[in-house]
């Protein structure tokens, strides 16, 4: 029996176009252990795409070394067996001519762990017809689609580039259900792309580990757990927060008017360096409330001060730090 | 049909959208491999879907225009069929050709096969499409020739040649049998030439893919298949005896055949995404 869940390892993977000026992938390592589940995040053009197009071996990388449970991908029959990469329009396997029952048999005939009675349950969840030409459904029921052809092939690495982000808020959390039941089942590596901080948030609860993508090159490769460790969320009056920061962290780090931009400093790797180099990840104001987002944990001494002030003193929400790291305004990489 | 698309038809009957519940959680696994059957299967009986309609409806019109004929008392004394239909089919089978790429490529390397079995499954598709052109066209000269000697009209090819009898429809459908698959071969390899250099560049390769082809009209029965360049502009060309024209396509065909399946290693998906630079 094959490999339930595929371990990927990375070492100075490098993809240039040809007639491209810019590396699609710049000398990117990681290592994503057999059965996480890993979120993969970056704006249009970071190389979300393009690495998850070298990890299912549609293309060979231009330098570095790929991995796959072990052996490079390239042209390797058991291990292109066992990747499914999905994306909104359900991946290049998808004829548009063809019916949706005819593209699910395709999938039949040539995925090892197909189940075809949870194809049809899913398919039955999200209301997409059976008989109808892929090409004339809408955008979110293509999508649909895509996810249900990911879930029901159990390939032991399953990569999910933006399928889930066309579908609508119930469907997508149909999704997240499925995923986290099924996986329970049939353990398997998968990697979520997503392009906006918002579904950081979204799939916070999913995901095992993070990968931040920038213009080609990795800016973060860590558990999400150890993200959100990283930083910190300070909630309370406006003035106390204001002053809390001031004296936590250096009087520069909020403006005058209280209005921290995003990206104005580094993310600390990991480090607490304090002062006016700490990152301010998000700022908001409720009312007399305000919430500020900081790329650095609130040091334990100051814990009971932050208490006695009436404020509240948090992790960093995913989305945030996930926004901060793949801004263009981002100059140095996180951990 | 496969059990799944059965049982996916009986379960559209029950309209979709009517339940909103968790999916079974006892589903086992029952799905296939990317084996040379089942890869050759989908290339070979995907395009004969499409292929098997155009027959069809060729042969529908063809019957109804030999039948306007007999019933308005025209006669012939060359077969309608060589005319017709027998020499357009090679596009056809060039247009499948091409599929194989642009079509199955994706299809079946988005569903977890490796170049190498897109090659293997093309070559497949090949022999099992240019086996069923040929026993169209070879049947269909055969029913003609019944239907003729009915109407008592001489059934003679375009050049005065007469079809002699099983030996001579034998010759015919292994003529056109080694005809379609060298069309099938170009095809195949424009398709991955348009496919690994995009839809700007590959022209520079249509001219060597374009040469099994080339071969099997100028070396192969130019006046029994009734080829439509041989013998125009190229009589000048001496055609080969017939066993040594159908060993020079074969040839041709094997070559394009190793020639496709190096070629598709490069081709990088989706198709027309930018090549790797080296």
């Amino acid at each position: 029996m094959p490999a339930m869940a595929y371990g990927i390892d990375i070492a100075g993977l490098t993809v240039r176009h040809r007639g491209g000026t810019a590396a699609a992938i710049d000398d990117v390592t990681f290592s994503v252990a057999p059965g996480r589940i890993c979120g993969l995040f970056g704006r249009d053009g970071a190389g979300k795409s393009t690495l998850l197009a070298v990890l299912a071996a549609y293309r060979r990388p231009s330098g570095g070394t790929v991995r796959v449970d072990g052996e490079d991908p390239y042209e390797n029959a058991r291990l292109m067996s066992g990747t499914c990469l999905v994306d909104e329009g359900g991946g290049i396997g998808i004829e548009a001519s063809t019916k949706v029952r005819e593209v699910l048999e395709i999938a039949e005939m040539l995925r090892p762990n197909w189940d075809p009675a949870y194809a049809e349950a899913l398919l039955e969840r999200f209301e997409v017809p059976r008989e109808q030409k892929v090409d004339a459904l809408a955008r979110g029921r293509r999508a649909r689609l895509a996810v249900t052809i990911a879930l029901a092939s159990r390939a032991p690495l399953t990569l999910f580039d933006e399928p889930h982000l066309a579908l609508d808020p119930p469907s997508r959390q149909i999704f997240y259900d499925e995923l986290r039941a099924d996986l329970d089942r049939w353990p398997r590596t998968v990697v979520l792309a997503g392009a906006a901080a918002d579904e950081a948030d979204e799939t916070a609860s999913l995901v095992d580990d993070v990968l931040v993508l920038r213009r080609g090159r990795l800016l973060a490769a860590a558990p999400a757990a150890r993200l959100r460790s990283l930083g910190s969320e300070i909630t309370g009056p406006a003035d106390a927060v204001a002053a809390f920061v001031a004296e936590t962290f250096g009087a520069r780090v909020l403006d005058a008017e209280g209005g921290g931009g995003i990206g104005s400093g580094d993310t600390g790797g990991g480090g607490t360096g304090g002062g006016a180099g700490t990152a301010v990840l998000a700022d908001r104001r409720v009312g007399r409330l305000r919430s500020v987002v900081l790329a650095e944990p609130v040091p334990e001494d100051r814990l009971a001060e932050a208490d006695r002030a009436g404020l509240d003193v948090g992790p960093v929400p995913l989305r945030d730090f996930v926004a901060h790291l793949s801004s263009d305004d981002q100059r140095e990489a996180a951990p | 049909m496969t059990d799944f698309a059965r049982s996916t038809e009986s379960g559209s009957q029950s309209g979709a959208g009517a339940a909103v519940e968790p999916a079974p959680r006892a589903g086992r696994a029952s799905g296939g491999r990317p084996s040379l059957g089942n890869t050759g299967a989908i290339t070979s009986v995907g395009s004969l879907m499409w292929m098997g309609v155009l027959w069809l409806v060729v042969a529908v019109i063809f019957a109804i225009v030999l039948g306007v004929l007999a019933a308005t008392d025209g006669s012939l004394d060359h077969s309608l069929w060589q005319r017709a239909v027998a020499g357009w089919q090679r596009w056809i089978l060039l247009a499948a050709g091409v599929t194989m790429t642009t079509t199955f490529g994706p299809m079946l390397v988005g569903n977890g096969a490796t170049r190498a079995r897109l090659a293997s499954a093309s070559a497949v598709a090949m022999v099992v499409l240019a086996l069923a052109g040929s026993l169209f066209i070879t049947v269909g000269y055969g029913l003609e020739g019944l239907a003729f000697d009915g109407l008592g009209w001489r059934h003679d090819l375009r050049d005065g040649q007469d079809l002699d009898g099983a030996a001579g429809y034998a010759r015919l459908g292994a003529g056109y049998l080694a005809l379609f698959a060298a069309y099938f071969a170009s095809g195949w390899l424009i398709g991955i030439a348009r496919g690994v250099l995009g839809s700007d560049d590959f022209v520079v390769l249509i001219p060597p893919a374009v040469v099994p082809a080339a071969v099997a009209e100028l070396l192969l029965m130019r006046d029994l298949a009734g080829l439509p360049f041989g013998g125009r502009g190229f009589g000048w060309v001496p055609e080969p005896a017939y066993p040594v024209g159908m060993l020079a396509v074969v040839a041709a065909v094997v070559v394009a055949a190793l020639v496709a399946r190096r070629a598709t290693r490069a081709l990088t998906f989706p198709l027309g995404t930018p090549r790797p630079a080296d």
